[in-house]
């Protein structure tokens, strides 16, 4: 299958299984360079699944295409980028700020080699990049909700990420990094890099997001916030009713 | 004091003991670094008695008891991993049975045995006069490969150990490394095992790193003060242990966890500060109604279109109030000196090359973007 040149990440009838449930039920759709999507759905609808399942971080079925390649499986896993939420980050963890965004440099860097010259510089302008380069030196724990999700972003720039998938960056934090934070997705998908960012901030997709996903566990709705959040596919969404289009595995799940 | 502290170390053993003790100062908190950060230090323990078996074995068919431990801590390590990967038992709950059966066969073994010098407390609490200079080499050994590994791979294990996910996604081989740690921590007990004994070999395992960890915030300087820290343990213990006759590895553990109080009541005062929270940051450049309050539950929700004044402003000039002003004098002192030690970067000799090497790397990732 060849992906059109326009295309940066292609998800073709994605499934993912967990032990006795569907977490991601036959999802399909595309992104373009420089795209940012907002990506919706109640807890367990199968977000953080979703951006695993791009990343190569769970097992499959269905397809993955990243930048024209098949690189679920391959060496080239890196290039998108999977961005935890802020709790899954320990904060107390002894780790410069330079330290964690050196970690992205790993494709490109053996392990047991000192940082060249190369790599301090991906550092330095990952950093400046995300507005955060007087703070190399200075331990994680002493980043605020949004610095930390910029100091990841630097670590996914650093790492040559085409691809971002953010896991509840805007949970937690405040109004004026909340905007910072808008402002840098935008910056970034000018810059061509395609932006998936998991929310529950229906608000906020219908303001900044140009387009947004609505998922729970099958990919409900897809379009510009106006459509994909009217009140039908809400309803589908977030509703009690039973997810619509229930497919066998799901029945099997459920009788199991 | 001079004589108080040379006293000890006349004799040939004694020297060999501070041998040992330097060699246990040095590798068990660097190696404890990563149990305390891995939260791995009940794995440690288990380790260590585990290793009772090995030793018991190799006693019985004469095989060395360093290689017999570190089998048994292997055989340890490979149990947990090959159980606890069935997901319905926690780690501890396997490490706790393999323990038992492993250190339980290490004592019925070495008590029913018949051969003269086989004494279960030796194992148990440390034989450190004991030391001859075929087990100084190959503890010397380990400790050099042990460390060796470590440094190598440093980077990987601090990947690792903070964002599991993430070092997956740069290629890292995560289960590898986790068996890594596994023989690091199997090492680490094996030379301990005639310090201080296997009852107590997690002392210098876990204190002089945790001690460390209470004091630092960096990975580096960490590993600097639990080396310090499990130096002075072992050195200081085994001195204590001379001049007051008692046991010297359960003195080491001690003068240890006399460390790790002092450090503990030091920074009392520190932690309760750190906890508060921050001063709140002035904000100034925005008002709450561009923007709706977050988490609004009430769905369907009837909203107009946005429009073009709903948008948050985009320009850096809209931000006039800094974010985070410099707190204090050290701060900005700090983040001068990192602006110029990054200037002064660019314009020494070979930083137009450099430049180059970094434009190709972003030209070759270009032309991968265009496939």
């Amino acid at each position: 299958m060849t992906t059109a040149p326009g295309t940066a990440l292609d998800v073709d009838a994605l499934t993912v299984r967990y032990p006795g449930r569907v977490a991601l039920d036959n999802v399909t759709f595309t992104a373009g360079w420089g795209e940012l999507v907002a990506v919706v759905g109640p807890n367990g609808a199968g977000k953080s699944t979703l951006f695993k399942a791009i990343a190569g971080l769970v097992p499959i079925t269905g397809h993955v295409t990243l930048a024209g390649d098949r690189c679920h499986h391959g060496a080239n896993k890196a290039c998108a980028a999977y961005l935890p939420q802020r709790a899954d980050v320990d904060l107390s963890f002894p780790l410069t700020v330079g330290q964690l965004v050196l970690a992205g440099r790993r494709p490109f860097l053996a392990p047991w080699r000192r940082p060249r010259p190369v790599d301090r510089h991906a550092v330095a302008d990952a950093l400046e990049e995300v507005d955060l380069a007087d703070r190399t030196r200075d331990p994680i724990g002493a980043l605020s909700g949004g610095q930390l999700q910029r100091a990841l972003v630097a670590r996914a720039l650093a790492q040559q990420a085409e691809v971002l998938l953010l896991d509840e960056a805007l949970a937690g934090v405040d109004l004026p990094n909340t905007t910072d934070l808008l402002t840098l997705f935008d910056r970034l998908a000018r810059t061509g890099r395609t932006i998936l960012v998991a929310t529950h901030d229906l608000a906020l997709c219908r303001r900044h997001f140009d387009r947004c996903l609505a998922l729970n566990t099958a990919l409900i709705a897809d379009g510009p916030p106006q459509d994909a959040l009217d009140a039908d596919s809400l309803d589908a969404t977030y509703g009690t009713a039973p997810p619509p289009r229930p497919s066998r595995s799901n029945l099997v799940a459920a009788a199991g | 004091m001079w004589r108080w502290l040379t006293d000890p170390y006349g004799s040939e053993f004694m020297r060999n003991a501070l041998a040992i003790a330097i060699i246990v100062g040095v590798l068990c908190p660097v190696v404890g670094v990563w149990v305390v950060l891995r939260r791995l230090a009940y794995l440690g323990d288990a380790m260590s008695h585990a290793t009772l078996a090995g030793v018991a074995v190799a006693y019985l068919i004469g095989a060395s008891i360093v290689a017999g431990a570190l089998a048994a801590g292997l055989v340890m390590g490979g149990v947990i991993g090959l159980v606890s990967a069935r997901r319905r038992l926690a780690d501890d709950t396997v490490i706790g049975i393999a323990e038992t059966i492993l250190f339980a066969v290490g004592v019925v073994i070495i008590s029913r045995s018949d051969r003269v010098g086989v004494d279960l407390s030796h194992y148990l609490f440390g034989q450190i006069t004991t030391v001859n200079d075929t087990d100084l080499g190959l503890n010397a050994a380990l400790a050099v490969i042990a460390l060796g590994t470590i440094a190598v791979l440093h980077r990987d294990l601090l990947a690792v150990t903070f964002d599991p996910l993430h070092a997956r996604q740069v290629g890292i081989a995560e289960p590898r490394l986790r068996f890594v740690v596994l023989v690091l921590v199997s090492i680490s007990v094996v030379v301990s095992l005639q310090t201080v004994g296997l009852l107590m070999s997690v002392a210098m395992l876990v204190t002089p790193a945790a001690t460390a960890r209470l004091l630092t915030h960096r990975i580096a300087t960490m590993t600097a003060v639990a080396v310090a820290v499990g130096l002075a343990s072992a050195v200081g213990g085994l001195t204590f242990s001379y001049h007051l006759a008692s046991p010297p590895g359960a003195t080491i553990a001690l003068t240890a966890a006399g460390l790790f109080l002092m450090a503990f009541a030091a920074t009392i005062p520190a932690r309760v500060r750190h906890d508060q929270p921050n001063p709140p940051v002035p904000t100034t450049r925005l008002d709450a109604a561009s923007i709706p309050a977050s988490g609004s539950k009430e769905y369907p929700m009837t909203d107009t279109a946005p429009t073009a004044s709903d948008r948050v402003p985009r320009r850096r000039q809209d931000h006039p109030v800094e974010l985070h002003p410099h707190r204090t004098a050290r701060q900005a002192h700090r983040r001068h000196r990192e602006r110029v030690r990054r200037d002064r970067h660019r314009r020494r000799p070979g930083a137009r090359r450099r430049r180059r090497d970094l434009r190709d790397e972003q030209r070759v990732h270009l032309l991968h973007r265009s496939r």
